[in-house]
């Protein structure tokens, strides 16, 4: 056998491997026939020594833990493979496996061929998929909002309490008024009883009882006030916090990619990274909405 | 000799002479046949093998020779597999010789 045969031959069988690695081999080997004849022998020779061309082709395969046996230019599974890429062009994960196939160079990746063996019997699975998906997507949806409606009840029940509270104690004050929420309305029933008052002429009796009420409702005012801007003041924090925590996870979800990239054995701390970028972000979400519910309440 | 002690004891004769110096593949071919006789074809596949495991680190080295040679470098991973390869070999030479002298100890008895 000469060298071209020998090189030929190797190629067959290494196949499944990049194009790349096929080369560094075979460059390698090319070397070694050289130095060997450098050294004396024929090429002939050089190339006896290296055995069977199929077991050496194997034992390469097994650097790859690729399977000897296996061969993706056959008809069949080839065709299968096509077959499979067109039905599931929507599911990008299995999309994924197919263009690894279809370029037959990746070793090691066997996903494709029990994919093929798998999928081809049930050609009614995507379709069964996507309804079972809608489906569960639409109840899940139904069930979150209806989470979310009960947990925004329980969470504003304190608030709406405290907010009856205070408005009780002012419709007190106010000689049995409707409990009103609007501070312009309290500003003009309060006018008016002033006006009566003077226009009576009560006097100093009616001054100092007016002064009394106007001293209390102003305390109750200022400690409904307080617990606003203590409510606002943690929701303005807590997102502010959980921003700046997304940020800072995004950040070093980008480290980790890159270091994963270069080939350290990152990819575990990268999902999890990812996971928390997401958390971050979306708690952020939760704890503003009460600010901007609470805005538009006021309005 | 048996092919399967050879097949044993390769790796551990590859990772010690890349260990002294990093060597190309034709040189290491030459340093693995002095101590056992071994098909070439095999040693390649292997350092294939243990390169991907990240045991290796390849370089290129200009040769007046030819071509650029590729040169394989020991890992500090591979440092640490070739330590755990030679204890395990010490142990089972010990235990096997052991376990023989025993047999002939009886016998001679």
């Amino acid at each position: 056998m000469n060298r071209q045969e020998f090189f030929d031959e190797l190629r067959e069988y290494l196949k499944i491997l990049e194009d790349e690695e096929q080369e560094d081999i075979l460059a390698e080997y090319s070397q070694h026939i050289e130095m060997k004849m450098k050294s004396g022998l024929s090429e002939e020779e050089a190339i006896k020594d290296f055995g069977q061309v199929k077991e050496l082709a194997a034992q390469i395969l097994e650097a790859y833990h690729v399977n000897p046996e296996y061969e993706p230019d056959r008809g069949g599974k080839n065709g299968r493979i096509k077959n499979m890429s067109a039905r599931f062009s929507a599911l990008s994960l299995l999309g994924k496996g197919k263009e690894e196939n279809q370029n037959g160079r990746r070793a090691g990746e066997e996903s494709g061929e029990n994919l093929g063996t798998d999928i081809s019997r049930e050609n009614s699975l995507p379709a069964n998929l996507k309804k079972w998906l809608l489906r569960v997507s639409s109840q899940g949806g139904r069930q979150i909002r209806k989470g979310w409606q009960f947990l925004e009840r329980q969470v504003r029940r304190p608030f709406t309490w405290i907010r009856k509270r205070i408005e009780s104690m002012t419709a007190g004050v106010k000689e049995g008024a409707a409990p009103e929420t609007m501070d312009k309305r309290r500003e003009a029933d309060k006018r008016e009883k002033r006006e009566r008052f003077v226009e009576n002429g009560a006097g100093l009796l009616t001054g100092v009882s007016r002064g009394i009420r106007k001293t209390v409702r102003l305390i109750w005012r200022i400690a409904a006030g307080c617990f606003r801007l203590a409510w606002n003041g943690a929701v303005v924090f807590g997102t502010g916090f959980f921003g700046l925590l997304g940020l800072f996870s995004l950040f070093l979800f980008g480290m980790l990619t890159v270091l994963w990239i270069q080939g350290y054995p990152l990819a575990g701390l990268v999902c999890s990274c990812l996971g928390a970028v997401l958390c971050c972000m979306s708690l952020m979400l939760f704890v503003g909405t009460f600010f901007w519910k609470k805005k538009r309440g006021e309005q | 000799m048996n092919p399967q002690f050879k097949k044993g004891v390769l790796e551990l004769i590859v990772l010690e002479s890349v260990r002294k110096r990093d060597m190309y593949g034709y040189e290491l071919v030459e340093e693995v046949s002095k101590v056992i006789d071994v098909n070439e074809g095999t040693i390649y596949p292997l350092l294939k093998r243990l390169t991907n495991e990240h045991y290796f680190e390849t370089y290129l080295r200009e040769s007046t020779e030819g071509p650029p040679r590729k040169y394989y470098h020991l890992t500090a991973a591979g440092i640490l597999y070739r330590d755990s390869l030679e204890e395990e070999w010490l142990q089972l030479k010990d235990r096997v010789s052991a376990f023989l002298q025993k047999q002939s100890g009886g016998e001679d008895e």
